[in-house]
C-alpha cells in the first residue's frame, strides 16, 4: 500500500494555513499528527492534491489556563501532553483519562487533540484497501452508493471512534474554527452532524484551531471507560465518559457521553435529570446504564457484535457512574 | 547441508533451513561446532539462499532442529572423518583414537587424556570457552601462518599428541585436497506421511510433550477474559540452547493465547473482513501474561544429540489450558474459539437464564453448528439505490474473469 502523490504545504502561521485552505479547498487534507490520515491515504480513501502539514504552525500547541478560568488547548497539542498534564489531571480528570486510552503510547506521541476531534468515522466496509473495497462494490461513504451495514438504506452508519470527544462533551467544551473569513466558536455537540459520511460541520476552507474548556466544568470527578479487545492499539468498540459533582453524598450534577456506537459522540439525554439530587446506589447506576444503552445505535461497522456493544455501553455506564461517585 | 572448511580454520555451513527468528542458524552452528570440537565463532552459517544452499523444505512441522540438525550432524561427521584421517597420520595413531574438542585434536590418553568424556559433551551452550583453555594458536605457529614455515615447523617437531584445529585442518587439506562434507536427513519410512493426497509433508518423527496451567479471571458482566499467569512445561528432548528454548516456549504461550482469546479471521460472503493487523488482533504486550517455564529434558534416540523440537508442542497446550481455566472460573464450556468476550458472555447469560440477547449472531458458542459470518450484506439484491459500475453484483462476466 503506497501513498498517492501529493504536494506538501507547510505553513508557519494560522493565517498562512487558512490561506492555503481557501486556495485549495476541496483538494486538500489537513495533517496534524498523521495517525489517521496516513493509513487512510495508503488505502486510497483520500487522494488529495495537497496535504497541509500543521506541525510547523506557531501557536497551536499547549495547554493555557486563562485568568477567567477557561482553559484553552491548542488543537495541535499531542494526546501525550494532555495525558501527562498535571493541571488537567487535577481539574479535568475525565479528559486525561480518555486521552490515556487512545491507541498506544507511540501513536499518542503523534496524535493530537484536534485530530482526535476530527477523527474520520470508521467502518469495516470502509477502512479497507482499494482492492478490497472494489471487491465489495464500494459503499456510500466512499466511491459507492449503498450501505453494507444497513442494506437497502441510503444513510451512512460509519461509527465515530474517537476517545477524547465524549470527555470533551461532558465538559461542555467549545472549539474555535478559523477560516479566511475569520474565526467562529461552536459548542462541540454542535460540531457533529450525526451522519456517517459527512460527520462534522466543517467547511472545506475551515480549520479547527483551539479547544476551550469552560471554567464551570472544572473540578468534576471524571471517569472514562472503553471497550476494546486488546489493552492497547485498538480503537474503542464502545466508550463511556462520565463527569459528576457531589454534595452531601448526593449527586449535584452529572453528565454522561458515549462514543464508538453512533456516527457521532453523543451526550446521553436526560442523564443529568436522572442522576441529579439522587443518592448514588446500584439501581440508579443501572438506570443510567439503560438510558445510555437506549442512546446507542451500534451496527455491524466494527468487530464484536452490535448487541454485545450495546450491552457493554450499559455495563460500562453503570460502572463508570459508580466509579465517579466513589472516587 | 554442506560444510566447507578453509585453511584458516573457518567453517562455513550451507543450510537450506530458514531462520525465522526461532534460532535455527544458532542451532546449526552449535551442532557443527560440537561435532568438530571447534569454537562457535569459527562457524559461519549461510542459510536459505537457494542459489547457494541445498534444499530444505521449510520452517514448519517442528522439523528444523530435528531434520536440518541431523543433516548438519551428518555433514560435520563426514568432514570430521577426513580431518581425523589426516590428523591420525600426523600423530601416529588410529583415527578413532582422536578426540575433537576445545578447538583442537587430541590423542586419547595424550596430554589432555584425563578429560576423555567423549567429544559430544555439552559445550554447545558455553560458546567459545574452549579457546581460552586450549594452548593458544599463535603459540604454536609463532605468529606465522605461511604454509611452508608451518610445515617446516611440524617436520621439526615430529609426531605429537595434540594439534590445534587449524593445524588439523591444514593437514587434512594437504592430505585430501578441498575439505567439504555433505549430510542429509529423511525420516524413517514408517514416520512419513504416505503418498495419498493430504498426507503430511515432512512430518517430524519425534513427538514432544507439553503440559500447561493457566490462571485466568473472567469478568461476568462483560465476558472479558484476562490471563494472569501460565506455567508451561515442555519436553523438547535434549536442550541444545536453553535460551532459545525458553524464548520458543514463551512465544508459543503468547501465540496460543492470541488464538484462544482474540485472533479470528472473520468472513462475509467470501470477503475477509479483517485483513489487516489492526483488526486481526494479536495480543499486545499489555495482555502478555507472566510465563513460568519448566524445561523437561529427555533423550530422543533419533534426534541430533537427543533433541526433539521446541515450537508447536507448547502452542497446542495453551488453548485447552485457557479453555479449562475459563470453565473452572465460571463454569461455561466453549466449543468455538477464540473465546471472545461476546461468546463468553453469551454462554454465561445462557447458563444464568438471563434475558436472551443475540450476542453471537444466533450461534451458540457452547455447541456451534456453523461458522459465524460478519453481519451486514455484501450484495444487496432488493430494491435500493442505483449501483456503482464496479459493484460486484453488476458484473456480467464471471467473478475474477476480468482480473
Amino acid at each position: 500500500l503506497s501513498l498517492p502523490d501529493f504536494k506538501l504545504l507547510r505553513p508557519r502561521s494560522i493565517d498562512e494555513a487558512v490561506r492555503y485552505l481557501a486556495e485549495h479547498a476541496g483538494n486538500l487534507r489537513v495533517l496534524a499528527g498523521g495517525t489517521d490520515l496516513i493509513p487512510s491515504m495508503r488505502q486510497k480513501l483520500f487522494e488529495p492534491q495537497y496535504v497541509l502539514d500543521l506541525r510547523a504552525v506557531a501557536g497551536m500547541r499547549g495547554i493555557n489556563p486563562q485568568p477567567n478560568g477557561v482553559v484553552e488547548i491548542g488543537a495541535s497539542t499531542t494526546l501525550r501532553t494532555i495525558e501527562r498534564s498535571a493541571f488537567l489531571r487535577e481539574h479535568f480528570p475525565v479528559l486525561t483519562e480518555a486521552a490515556a486510552t487512545v491507541a498506544s503510547p507511540v501513536l499518542r506521541n503523534m496524535g493530537t487533540i484536534g485530530g482526535n476531534i476530527c477523527l474520520d468515522t470508521r467502518c469495516l466496509w470502509y477502512n479497507q484497501s482499494l482492492t478490497w473495497r472494489k471487491g465489495c462494490g464500494f459503499c456510500i461513504k466512499k466511491d459507492g452508493d449503498l450501505c453494507h451495514v444497513a442494506p437497502g438504506g441510503t444513510k451512512c452508519w460509519a461509527v465515530f471512534s474517537g476517545d477524547t470527544p465524549p470527555a470533551l462533551l461532558c465538559l461542555n467544551a467549545e472549539i474555535e474554527i478559523a477560516s479566511s473569513a475569520g474565526t467562529r466558536r461552536v459548542p462541540l455537540h454542535d460540531f457533529y452532524s450525526g451522519l456517517g459520511d459527512n460527520y462534522r460541520k466543517l467547511q472545506p476552507n475551515e480549520l479547527v484551531t483551539r479547544v476551550f474548556l469552560p471554567a464551570s466544568a472544572a473540578d468534576y470527578r471524571g471517569v472514562y471507560r472503553k471497550l476494546r479487545v486488546r489493552g492497547s492499539i485498538d480503537y474503542p468498540l464502545a466508550g463511556v465518559a462520565v463527569v459528576m459533582k457531589r454534595s452531601n453524598g448526593h449527586v449535584a450534577d452529572a453528565r454522561i457521553a458515549i462514543t464508538a456506537v453512533n456516527p457521532a459522540p453523543l451526550l446521553v439525554k436526560n442523564a443529568t435529570e436522572l442522576l441529579t439530587g439522587k443518592l448514588m446506589e446500584e439501581a440508579l447506576a443501572e438506570a443510567a446504564g439503560d438510558l445510555a444503552a437506549k442512546t446507542a445505535k451500534p451496527l455491524t461497522t466494527s468487530a464484536l457484535t452490535p448487541e454485545y456493544r450495546r450491552e457493554m455501553i450499559r455495563v460500562l455506564t453503570k460502572r463508570a457512574v459508580l466509579a465517579a461517585a466513589a472516587n | 547441508v554442506n560444510i566447507k572448511i578453509d585453511r584458516d580454520g573457518g567453517v562455513v555451513v550451507y543450510t537450506g533451513a530458514s531462520e525465522i527468528g526461532q534460532g535455527s542458524d544458532t542451532m546449526t552452528a552449535q551442532i557443527a561446532a560440537e561435532v568438530l570440537g571447534c569454537s562457535l565463532p569459527r562457524v559461519r552459517v549461510i542459510a536459505a539462499d537457494t542459489d547457494l544452499t541445498p534444499i530444505d523444505i521449510g520452517s514448519y512441522s517442528s522439523r528444523v532442529t530435528f531434520m536440518a540438525g541431523n543433516a548438519t550432524l551428518r555433514a560435520a561427521t563426514e568432514v570430521k572423518k577426513l580431518i581425523a584421517a589426516a590428523a591420525a597420520k600426523k600423530m601416529n595413531c588410529a583415527p578413532d583414537e582422536l578426540i575433537f574438542r576445545e578447538d583442537g585434536v587430541t590423542k586419547r590418553n595424550g596430554h589432555m587424556g584425563a578429560a576423555t568424556r567423549g567429544s559430544l559433551s555439552r559445550t554447545e551452550s558455553r560458546g567459545p570457552v574452549g579457546q581460552s583453555s586450549a594452548p593458544s594458536v599463535s603459540g604454536h605457529v609463532e605468529g606465522q601462518i605461511l604454509r611452508g614455515s608451518l610445515q617446516q615447523k611440524r617436520k621439526e617437531e615430529g609426531p605429537k599428541d595434540r594439534m590445534t584445529f587449524e593445524e588439523a585442518v591444514v593437514a587434512a587439506i594437504d592430505f585430501h585436497g578441498a575439505l567439504t562434507g555433505t549430510g542429509s536427513y529423511a525420516p524413517p519410512q514408517e514416520a512419513r506421511g504416505g503418498k495419498h493426497k493430504g498426507a503430511g509433508v515432512g512430518p517430524s518423527p519425534a513427538y514432544s510433550y507439553s503440559a500447561q496451567v493457566a490462571e485466568v479471571s473472567v469478568d461476568e458482566e462483560t465476558g472479558e477474559v484476562t490471563v494472569h499467569k501460565v506455567w508451561a512445561a515442555h519436553d523438547c528432548g535434549r536442550v541444545l540452547n536453553p535460551v532459545s528454548v525458553e524464548g520458543q516456549i514463551i512465544g508459543s504461550v503468547w501465540m496460543g493465547m492470541g488464538q484462544a482469546l482474540t485472533e479470528e479471521m472473520v468472513w462475509k460472503d467470501g470477503m475477509l473482513m479483517n485483513p489487516g493487523l489492526l483488526e486481526y488482533r494479536s495480543p499486545s504486550s499489555v495482555e502478555s501474561p507472566e510465563v513460568e517455564l519448566i524445561i523437561v529434558e529427555s533423550i530422543d534416540p533419533e534426534g541430533p544429540f537427543g533433541a526433539k523440537e521446541c515450537s508447536e508442542g507448547s502452542l497446542a497446550a495453551t488453548i485447552p489450558a485457557i479453555a479449562n481455566a475459563i470453565y473452572d472460573a465460571v463454569g461455561v464450556r466453549l466449543h468455538e474459539s477464540p473465546f471472545t468476550p461476546e461468546r463468553v458472555l453469551a454462554a454465561l447469560r445462557a447458563k444464568k437464564n438471563a434475558k436472551a440477547l443475540n450476542l453471537t449472531e444466533g450461534i451458540d458458542p457452547t455447541s456451534p453448528t456453523r461458522f459465524r459470518e460478519h453481519g451486514g450484506a455484501l450484495c444487496f439484491q432488493g430494491k435500493g439505490p442505483e449501483r456503482h459500475a464496479l459493484d460486484s453484483s453488476q458484473r456480467q462476466e464471471p467473478a475474477g474473469g476480468a482480473d
